[in-house]
């Protein structure tokens, strides 16, 4: 059993795996808002709002997802963005934030094709991680590309991206405590 | 940078993130408890003194930005190392 909310949660519920996406979903909104007044380029802003919009929407969609099976939504403490942040420390700079940013969405798009993966998923869930797989791949994409580009002119980038790998590991590792193999969870 | 440069910067960037009128701020105003900093305002805050001064903090935790009194504080002990 998993306790979240204040409730207890067989690990195989899918109201539990669904309310992990839908909180790394806000975790992940709150992140790039803040990334956002912080870019330094026109580009990067105009890339920033547009995830923002992705991550607003996907919180609803999970949140949708939710209440057509009638399942309840629960404050989620640790998911998987504080548990990274955690690892990392304190990010001291827009660097840090686009890195820890990056391997985020690598995760999330690596999470999502698992679960895409798994052939009794409901048709609804089945149509919301398509559509939102779609984006994650944009978000990872133009996140690599500003980092490649700011690595031209500041080589430290490789250094923090290291960084954020090693704590990424020690996250998925305290999660992967608590979350079974995908295809062993059940389905609705 | 100066003390008094420092304050009134991190005093702007508090208000900024946390949308309030820096009539409401005062220097020794817990950031948590009374303004509800939490650990993205806090990566807000070092990212964008970062980008406005090209400062590193030496902070390691959350816990470190209490006030801005203390951060002003650590800013005015920092010197900035160019890329």
């Amino acid at each position: 059993m998993i306790s979240a909310g204040g409730k207890k949660f067989d690990e195989l519920d899918p109201v539990w795996l669904l309310n992990q996406y839908r909180a790394a979903e806000i975790s992940g909104a709150g992140a790039i808002m803040r990334m956002s007044r912080l870019a330094d380029e026109q580009q990067l802003s105009t890339d920033l709002s547009r995830h923002l919009r992705d991550e607003s929407l996907h919180a609803w969609l999970w949140t949708k997802a939710l209440d057509d099976i009638g399942g309840e939504i629960i404050s989620v403490d640790e998911p998987y963005q504080t548990r990274l942040s955690a690892h990392f420390g304190l990010p001291r700079s827009l660097n840090d934030l686009l890195a820890l940013t990056w391997i985020s969405e690598c995760r999330g798009v690596e999470q999502y094709q698992l679960h895409l993966d798994v052939r009794e998923v409901p048709k609804n869930i089945r149509q919301t991680l398509r559509a939102i797989l779609r984006d994650e791949e944009w978000h990872v994409a133009y996140i690599r590309e500003e980092l490649e580009r700011r690595a031209k002119s500041d080589a430290a980038i490789h250094q923090t991206i290291d960084r954020a790998l090693g704590a990424d590991a020690k996250a998925v590792a305290e999660l992967g405590r608590m979350l079974p193999p995908l295809d062993q969870r059940r389905t609705t | 940078m100066e003390y008094d440069s420092a304050v009134e910067l991190v005093t702007r960037l508090v208000c900024r993130i946390r949308n309030v009128a820096a009539e409401q701020v005062n220097t020794d105003v817990d950031l948590q408890d009374v303004l509800g900093f939490d650990s993205l305002d806090a990566a807000e805050l070092v990212a964008a003194i970062h980008r406005e001064t090209g400062m590193e903090l030496a902070v390691s935790s959350f816990s470190d930005l209490r006030t801005i009194e203390k951060i002003s504080r650590s800013m005015s002990d920092t010197r900035v190392v160019l890329p």
